[in-house]
């Protein structure tokens, strides 16, 4: 039957039947609805019909992630005449059926107004590109529903890999450290070294031009200079034999390329050391060991994989090696993983697991993965804070970097043994005295600057949303932030549907409105009552009301910077995400550890992390697939098994074939 | 020059004259024959923007001659005849996203569309996506490229919204998100320009240095050749990119080490605490240090550098940022009710336009005014190897990243000078009234891609297009240089 015809029928069962029958309508026998019954319930329980079944697991995904934040019923996002816009998005399936109906044609799908809302319009998509990206894949779903419905099968969203290979140029953080893998600790300062608490969360930003080449060489300059005074310790060849310095010299290099060496590498880095061993022996290895440092196989680290059978690119062993190492801990693989790569055996996927599980032991990765964990959060941010000295002088920046302090000896504990949800809910945090101070609690320590592990008695506080590494770092100078805090909780907390910018032409309103002295309920009020601002701001401004019983360092108060009484109850009815009422964040948070939101969201971004692609969503068939197998009890060490073993993390595609 | 200036300058390189003269000399008796012309480009950037009442000139009709310069752009009077006022550009934004002064930031120095942020930093901070300004004409200028070090970025404060915020800290990018790092303390760029030697030290250890130096980029050459042949096609262009730049690198140890000392640089810079932290302040953004004596002073330092390598012809393409649009630099002296007070410039814009805070910001522009005269000043006192003031032969961009502290990008308080042998068609007041506008623009303004690409005649660019599309460009600005 052809298309078009399958359409007018199915619309003629739409308005028939109201959408919510599979009840053929037409007597020709020749409907486009499936006679299968409905296999699953729309959130209110009633039986979905054929097609919102068909719509639930096709076109409805896309729209969740894409459009929730205005399309759902409840919204204030209006048309000029008052009306609501479309609630394709809601959180019921039947609903966001109903709403999507008028705006999709199966038979002809690119011509769907939904499509040309993204193809035509660029209707809150983005670029042009990720615009024309998302109508091909509204498109795709379209022809799917339609598939389903006429009784065929659909394999499910294809996840077949598709990141291409890669050339990667280590960042500062990364380069650094394997330099100190390579030559010790100790040849540069400390001082000297990038803070991992601000690292940026992605691998892959990082360009050659002259000016980090110039830097790289003085870095490396430097390093080597250090290791020149232990050069003759280090080398073992406590004599000047050449034979020596190319044994150190092949060592060295194939640890640091990542890979066996090709015998010329090792004449043309022996070449080098004969230029400087004409001044001493020990310079020579200086010399060589800087030639190694600024070489681009050290600098970057490969993704090209071997072609296989199914014409993907799995990559070779020394390469996952790279991957998994510099994932976990921001460096090059420790001896023991090398070995593996050399050997062969790390293209058993038991052997990777195994090596995980080692690597996961150490010190060195938990707290690369910390900070990996912290910067998705943005928490590096605290450090750049300034605080109102007159409001908060006890507020410093050696108090902000304790609140970071804190928050990482928290995860540390938590991480690393139970459920990941006890991040959100954990009534055992680490303060020193001046923390204690600023919670309002005993410091049971005897030295005030060391940190104490405290259990949290009371209900002011539990788990992270109630520290003050995260209200410090998401708050203004002198007063909390509704938008900021709620806008964390929607994004890097939750990985809940992206929320737009503010158009242009409200910004100068914003800024009086941020001048005018208001407090921030009332400004929520504003937002809340005023176009165009409520049509964003009701999705996540209760998220950020509820932390308004902690001040801009993260102490408890009553009474705002006004002296109104605070109110921690969060209305959550009406979001996009939420259905209830909570009493405050340590109850919103032991709500979150029921639901899988938070999970999937760090697992997103281990996910993206340990891919370098920063874009990926939660609701990607890549990060589905491994939470799929996670639930409310896994750990974080789950969630980086899985992360480890999916095949995106471990396949690559021809760029050309994307 | 005359011919007896000629003949000496031929004797003293015959004779090998004093250490790394010889480089310089060759330049200088090429410069001579006409065969090298050291035109040179400066980019300098203020933050924040201006106070219009207190920037446009006022008069009439586009001889700069006729009209009175405020406050603001009084330090500079004596420019006039060397420098264009413009009046009626905006920045295309359109598509892009970012901040006020991160996309600002972006859009002046790059001209292309940046619809994509970076991770965190504050969910403003958008990418690059093509190279800077400088870079291009760099690339596309014989007369740039002429120049041992092909270029220099200097910048005097680091601080910014968030640790990690990339965009308002750059103005140089060699390609699409490859931000060129800015020197941050002089005494790195001193020793980017002039290598380790010591003022007026001996040439042995700097010839050492040098060696060692090509020996590591060679071992690194002959890498990129292996990686290039095992690496699929499309990895290619970053193996292309590497390679550029340690052959850049390369080239500038190929010239003799030059003597600081024979540049007008006597001694080496001292070595300044450069700020890393936000100082505390308060909410009315009064901060417990002061910052603008230190803020010149890097200025001071950064520049005599700079006009030392303008004078041996060692560098010819600066990109100089006083600080990024989001800074935290405190300034004493220029709050009205109070001059004790040091008030942070960034977030103190951000407050209502009381009197007081708009003659704030009007006392830190001019500040920033008289540095720029001070520069100008010095560059015209100071001969390159022509004999000539290095002034004649520079063009300097003066620009910022926003129209004003409410961050509009509508007319762009930009200044454009050049010395004589430049071609500018200087003593002018451009404004638009005639040409397209960018409809990337708001309120129909000229873009500023269109100031940029007539920056394309000087350097001998031509068909100097800047821009993803003509949307954001309608044309070089014509009648600015002959």
């Amino acid at each position: 039957m052809p298309k078009k015809m399958c359409f007018l029928l199915f619309a003629l069962t739409l308005s028939a039947c109201g959408g919510d029958s599979g009840n053929n309508s037409s007597g020709s026998g020749a409907s486009s609805s499936s006679s299968s019954s409905s296999s699953s319930s729309s959130s209110s329980g009633a039986q979905l019909s054929a097609s919102e079944d068909a719509f639930g697991k096709t076109l409805y995904p896309l729209l969740r992630e894409n459009c929730a934040i205005c399309h759902f019923s409840g919204t204030f996002v209006r048309y000029p005449d008052n009306q609501p816009v479309p609630a394709h998005a809601d959180k019921s399936i039947g609903v966001a059926h109903t709403a999507i109906t008028p705006f999709v044609d199966l038979a002809m799908p690119d011509f769907s107004r939904l499509v040309e809302r993204m193809s035509v319009d660029r209707h809150n998509c983005g670029s042009a590109g990720e615009c024309d990206k998302l109508a091909g894949e509204f498109i795709k779903a379209l022809d799917d529903w339609d598939t389903i419905l006429n009784g065929g099968a659909v394999a499910g969203p294809s996840c077949d890999p598709s990141f291409p290979q890669d050339l990667i140029l280590l960042s500062d953080l990364p380069y650094v450290k394997s330099i100190q893998s390579l030559l010790g600790d100790w040849v540069f300062e400390q001082k000297d070294t990038p803070d991992p608490a601000t690292k940026l969360f992605t691998q892959k930003s990082t360009v050659a031009n002259t000016s980090l080449i110039n830097t790289r060489l003085d870095l490396a300059s430097y390093a080597v200079d250090n290791f020149q005074r232990r050069a003759a310790q280090l080398s073992g060849c406590l004599t000047a034999d050449r034979t020596c310095a190319r044994t150190f010299i092949e060592k060295t290099a194939r640890r640091a390329f990542k890979r066996p060496l090709v015998n010329d590498e090792v004449n043309d880095l022996m070449q080098v050391f004969d230029s400087g061993a004409t001044v001493s022996f020990t310079y020579g290895l200086r010399l060589a060991a800087q030639a190694i440092l600024l070489s681009p196989s050290f600098n970057h680290r490969t993704e090209y994989g071997r072609l296989n059978s199914e014409g993907l690119y799995e990559l070779t062993p020394h390469e996952f090696a790279s991957t998994l190492s510099y994932m976990l801990t921001d460096s090059l693989p420790d001896e023991t993983l090398a070995a593996a790569a050399d050997s062969g055996a790390l293209s058993d996927p038991a052997e990777r697991e195994r090596q995980v599980a080692r690597m996961l032991t150490q010190e060195s990765t938990r707290a690369s993965m910390e900070y990996t964990l912290l910067s998705a959060w943005n928490f590096g941010n605290l450090f750049g804070k300034a605080k109102d000295p007159a409001m908060f002088p006890q507020y410093s920046a050696n108090l902000a970097a304790q609140m970071y302090e804190e928050t990482r000896l928290f995860l540390r504990k938590y991480l690393w043994s139970g459920s990941v949800n006890q991040v959100l809910t954990g009534r055992t945090t680490f303060v020193n005295g001046a923390l204690a101070d600023l919670y309002g609690i005993p410091f049971t320590g005897s030295d005030r600057n060391q940190f104490v592990e405290t259990q949290l008695s009371d209900d002011r506080r539990a788990g992270l949303l109630t520290q003050a590494s995260f209200l410090t770092a998401y708050s203004r100078t002198d007063e909390t932030s509704v938008v900021a805090r709620g806008l964390f909780v929607n994004g890097p907390l939750l990985c809940l549907p992206k929320v737009p910018p503010p158009p242009l032409d409200v910004i100068s309103e914003v800024e009086e409105q941020l001048s005018s002295g208001a407090s921030e309920l009332e400004l929520a009020q504003y937002r809340a009552r005023t176009n165009p601002c409520k049509n964003c701001h009701s999705q996540f401004d209760a998220y950020g009301l509820m932390f308004e019983q902690y001040d801009a360092i993260g102490q408890h108060r009553f009474y705002d910077s006004h002296g109104q009484s605070i109110d921690s109850f969060a209305d959550l009815t009406n979001m996009a995400s939420f259905d209830s009422v909570v009493s405050g964040p340590v109850e919103f948070a032991e709500m979150l550890a029921g639901r899988d939101e938070f999970i999937n969201c760090v697992t997103r971004h281990l996910f993206a992390y340990g891919t370098g692609n920063d874009g990926v969503q939660s609701s990607q068939c890549e990060v589905t697939n491994i939470t799929k197998n996670l639930n409310q009890n896994s750990s974080f060490s789950d969630i980086i098994r899985g992360v480890v073993t999916s095949p995106a993390l471990s396949t690559r595609v021809a760029e050309a074939a994307q | 020059m005359t011919m007896h200036s000629l003949n000496r300058r031929k004797f003293l390189y015959g004779i090998g004259g004093a250490v790394g003269l010889s480089t310089w000399l060759g330049r200088a008796i090429a410069q001579e024959q006409g065969m090298v012309n050291p035109r040179r480009l400066v980019i300098l950037q203020r933050p924040v923007g201006t106070i219009y009442q207190h920037w446009w000139p006022q008069g009439s009709g586009t001889n700069l001659s006729n009209y009175q310069f405020p406050r603001i752009l009084a330090p500079l009077n004596e420019f006039k005849q060397e420098m264009v006022v413009f009046r009626g550009l905006g920045l295309p934004h359109g598509g892009s996203a970012g901040g006020g002064h991160e996309r600002g930031t972006v859009l002046a120095v790059t001209g292309r569309r940046c619809p994509s942020l970076y991770p965190g930093n504050g969910g403003d901070d958008p990418y690059a996506e093509g190279p800077s300004v400088d870079q291009l004409l760099l690339n596309g200028s014989s007369y740039l490229r002429a120049a041992p070090v092909q270029s220099i970025q200097v910048s005097c404060d680091q601080r910014a919204d968030t640790p990690g915020e990339v965009s308002p800290r750059h103005l140089s990018y060699s390609g699409p998100r490859a931000p060129m790092r800015p020197y941050y303390q002089p005494l790195q760029t001193y020793e980017r320009i002039f290598g380790t030697l010591m003022p007026g030290g001996g040439d042995d250890s700097l010839r050492r240095a040098h060696a060692d130096k090509k020996s590591v980029l060679d071992f690194a050459i002959k890498d990129l050749a292996r990686m290039r042949s095992v690496a699929p096609s499309s990895q290619w262009e970053k193996l292309d990119a590497y390679e550029d730049a340690v052959r850049e690198l390369e080239k500038e140890l190929t010239n003799d080490p030059t003597d600081p000392v024979f540049c007008g640089m006597p001694n080496q810079p001292e070595n300044i605490q450069v700020n890393t932290r936000v100082d505390p302040y308060d909410g009315a953004n009064v901060a417990t240090e002061r910052d603008d004596l230190k803020h010149r002073r890097i200025g001071e330092l950064h520049w005599a550098t700079i006009r030392a390598a303008f004078k041996c012809d060692l560098t010819r393409t600066v990109t100089f940022q006083w600080s990024p649009g989001t800074n935290h630099v405190s300034f004493a002296d220029m709050w009205p009710p109070s001059p004790s007070t040091f008030k942070v410039h960034h977030t103190t814009s951000h407050k209502p336009s009381t009197a007081d805070v708009v003659e704030f910001l009007a006392r830190v522009e001019v500040w920033y005014s008289q540095r720029l005269a001070e520069f100008l000043t010095s560059l015209k006192e100071t001969t390159d190897i022509t004999g000539k003031p290095i002034f004649d032969n520079t063009v300097l961009a003066y620009i910022t990243e926003v129209g004003q502290a409410n961050h509009s990008w509508d007319n762009m308080p930009w200044l454009l000078f050049g010395g004589k042998d430049t071609g500018i068609r200087g003593n002018q007041m451009w404004t638009h009234g005639g040409g397209r506008p960018s409809s990337a623009t708001s309120n129909n303004m000229r873009s500023t891609n269109d100031y940029w690409m007539a920056l394309g005649r000087p350097f001998g660019v031509n068909n100097f297009v800047l821009g993803n599309d003509n949307t954001m460009y309608s044309g070089a600005i014509s009648g600015i240089f002959s």
